[in-house]
């Protein structure tokens, strides 16, 4: 998502601005970086999270909100670019390099993240999420599908039920 | 939202290294992914293929539908077109839906006089409408035959990246321009159905899908000469494609269900090593004009069969070889631990067919034996004749087997294979020595088996072959028995009687009357018959003190074997 032109400061140095996660730890981060997220952009462009005041996030705690302004950061200048039109092969390449990176984590913090990025309306971190949780779903079967999801083993009832469905589509289970 | 997401991460981050907070967090786990906004949820399914996304309604209560909700309303379209519907006011409302995604397009076709070039034109715009909108399965049905191979053509366009499960059924053509998507026009098609299609290049179809797992070819009398399987092939059916001379399935590993019902004893190899789990031989055609020993030879290991379908024509083999062949021959078919469901194709039924069905018992060992399925012959009378020369269901139109000459390249290709094989077996020539012995015996067998039947005590017999007892024929754990097409003769009440006798445990026996009055050949009422029936049964002696005997005029929907398609007729 394309950065507001704005987002660069006025003034020489780039302007900064304060988000506060759930757990009350202060982050101050480029406004640019922060303006991804298109709830903070609304904000930010108003002229709010500078100075003392820092943007409260309710929704987001400390550990997710980090991990969050590390991709936003990153994808900050990109952006600021207009979706990089002039990017070259190797910026993309690197930011490649880094998404892959970036979504190589714990599926606690993976959901924790997919939740931050839908609440700040970030669409590139979205998408990115999105996809890493479809790739480990893609390919599996349902049993797999609940292993790798960190499901418990199904009771019987849920057993019958996971059969119900997989006579119903049996060609998706050939 | 922001109270869940807060609330299960610190409780995730307190879980420790015991076991019951493990599980609890398991719980959550299964919990917080499930949790996530429905929005969100959609998001994922829709980065997913449709098998994929299928796959997720399994899962758990709170998926069970949702994947149906990942493209916008409809994305599942069931076209029916009728006489009065004109071709041109659907296609005008599928273009107002636009060319949002699809997961499943159906189109069936109802009798009407079409002209061909319309009927191709429709068949055209239709097909391209469900490609553009990447559809991932599609369906298309004529249902009438004899125009459907006049005038109906399939031309798929370019883009069929998103198909995965293709399903036609008397479509006159099926073609592609093979040059657009070099050797991976399908290239995430996994099932392939053909029906009933009279030409089709399948080699360059094949060769057109990386992914296929499933291919289910029947009534293809346009499918000739050797069927190229590749690798990641799971499932194979050729059924009643009786141009098909091989079915070449050596890369094919993981093979794991095999299906063959023809008419012209086509070839076919198997990796020795393929996991088969369900096997379906059916082969008939004029006996004994080609050996069938490689339909035995070419089986992989049986050892994680489940479900086993076999032919008359393929029993009397597998009685030859135990009588008379080497004990390697049937190494394979000796042992089916893990056979659960059989079901015997009897084209015939007289005192040799229950011979061969006895001595398939006493020699292929199928301690887990669970359910039997028998499909009676539609006349008592000898009919192998007729057989060999009929089509099956379809109205193909009946080509004369022209197999005048074949049956030498048949034999070339026995000793080929037999050469690569033959480790565990009998020489070939040994193999047609069998046959010939086979012939000379059976001639004599069948006086011998007949002269024992009408001597009632059917046990004497057993005992003259073998002196084991009871568990000898492995039936200890048959609990359903199910026989089609009862008519009550004799050879079928001693097969029933054979059963009452052998399986200990046997619950039920569901005997099937034909579909349509076959007591009206007799004169008799059918309360008559039935009664006269269950006099008859009442009388046999039964080693289970709980089995249930049931005749009944209708099929039992509910209780049907894996194997439920009949292809031949019979």
């Amino acid at each position: 998502m394309a950065a507001p032109e704005s987002g660069d400061g006025n003034n020489g140095a780039a302007r900064m601005v304060t988000l506060i996660s759930s757990d009350n730890t202060r982050f101050e981060v480029e406004a640019a970086a922060a303006s991804l997220s298109q709830t903070l952009q609304l904000t930010i462009l108003d002229g709010g999270g500078g100075g003392g005041d820092g943007i409260p996030l309710p929704n987001v705690d400390s550990a997710t909100l980090s991990k969050v302004l590390e991709y936003c950061i990153k994808h900050a200048p990109a952006a600021a670019n207009g979706g990089a039109p002039n990017a070259t092969a190797v910026d993309r390449a690197e930011l490649e390099r880094f998404d892959n990176e970036f979504v190589n984590i714990d599926q606690s913090v993976l959901y924790s993240l997919i939740m931050a990025a839908h609440n700040l309306e970030i669409e590139g971190l979205q998408s990115l999420v999105a996809k890493k949780v479809a790739d480990m779903i893609k390919g599996k079967s349902p049993m797999e599908i609940r292993r790798t999801l960190g499901f418990p083993d199904p009771t019987p009832e849920e057993q019958a039920e996971m059969n119900a469905h997989m006579l119903e589509y049996g060609w998706a289970y050939e | 939202m922001s109270l869940l997401l807060g609330t299960s991460a610190s409780k995730k981050r307190r879980a420790g290294d015991e076991a019951e907070e493990d599980e609890a967090a398991a719980a959550e786990e299964e919990d917080r992914i499930s949790a996530l906004p429905e929005e969100l949820r959609l998001r994922i399914l829709s980065l997913l293929p449709l098998k994929s996304a299928i796959c997720t309604g399994a899962v758990s209560s709170r998926w069970r539908d949702l994947w149906a909700r990942r493209w916008p309303d409809p994305s599942s379209l069931d076209l029916h077109l009728f006489p009065e519907n004109t071709p041109d006011q659907i296609l005008e409302s599928l273009e107002r839906r636009g060319r949002r995604r699809l997961d499943r397009f159906s189109l069936t076709i109802h009798p009407r006089n079409y002209s061909s070039p319309n009927l191709i034109e429709y068949l055209r715009r239709y097909l391209d409408y469900a490609v553009a909108c990447d559809v991932e399965d599609l369906h298309i049905y004529m249902a009438d035959y004899f125009m459907s191979i006049l005038c109906s053509r399939l031309y798929f366009p370019p883009g069929t990246y998103h198909l995965a499960r293709l399903s036609i059924c008397r479509i006159g053509r099926v073609s592609f321009d093979i040059s657009w998507g070099g050797n991976v026009f399908f290239s995430a098609l996994e099932v392939i159905h053909l029906r009933s299609v009279r030409f089709v290049d399948l080699d360059n179809l094949l060769s057109s899908c990386p992914r296929l797992r499933t291919l289910d070819l029947r009534y293809c009398e346009g499918v000739r000469g050797t069927i190229e399987c590749r690798h990641h092939l799971k499932s194979v059916t050729v059924a009643e494609c009786n141009n098909v001379n091989k079915i070449h399935a050596d890369r094919a590993s993981g093979l794991r269900s095999f299906r063959l019902s023809s008419a012209s004893f086509p070839t076919y190899d198997i990796p020795v090593t393929a996991p088969l789990q369900d096997l379906y031989i059916s082969l008939r055609g004029p006996y004994p004009r080609k050996p069938l020993s490689y339909w035995i030879r070419a089986l992989p290991h049986l050892a994680n069969l489940t479900a086993l379908t076999i032919c008359s024509v393929a029993l009397r083999r597998v009685y030859a070889l135990a009588r008379f062949g080497s004990p390697a021959c049937l190494t394979k078919l000796r042992n089916l631990p893990n056979l659960k469901e059989l079901q015997l194709l009897m084209f015939e039924m007289d005192s040799t067919n229950l011979a061969h069905i006895y001595v398939f018992f006493r020699t292929c060992r199928c301690p887990q034996l669970e359910r039997l399925f028998v499909q009676l012959p539609k006349n008592s009378h000898d009919t192998s004749e007729d057989i060999s020369l009929e089509m099956a269901e379809e109205n193909e139109p009946d080509e004369e087997l022209s197999e005048e000459e074949e049956p030498h390249e048949e034999l070339c290709e026995e000793e080929e294979t037999g050469e690569e094989l033959s480790k565990e077996y009998e020489t070939e020539e040994e193999l047609l020595e069998d046959e010939i012995l086979e012939e000379y015996m059976l001639k004599d067998d069948r006086l011998f088996y007949e002269d024992m039947y009408e001597e009632d005590p059917i046990d004497e017999d057993i005992s003259e072959q073998s002196e084991d007892d009871l568990p000898e024929y492995g039936l200890t754990n048959l609990v359903l028995a199910k026989m089609m097409k009862f008519k009550g003769d004799y050879f079928e009440l001693r097969l029933v009687s054979f059963l009452l006798r052998k399986a200990t445990g046997l619950k039920k026996l569901l005997l099937v009357a034909p579909q349509g009055n076959h007591m009206e050949e007799f004169g008799e009422d059918q309360m008559d018959t039935s009664r006269f029936l269950e006099t008859k049964l009442s009388r046999l002696e039964r080693a289970s003190s709980n089995a249930e005997i049931i005749v009944s005029e209708s099929d039992h929907a509910e209780i049907q074997p894996l194997h439920s398609d009949v292809f031949a007729k019979f």
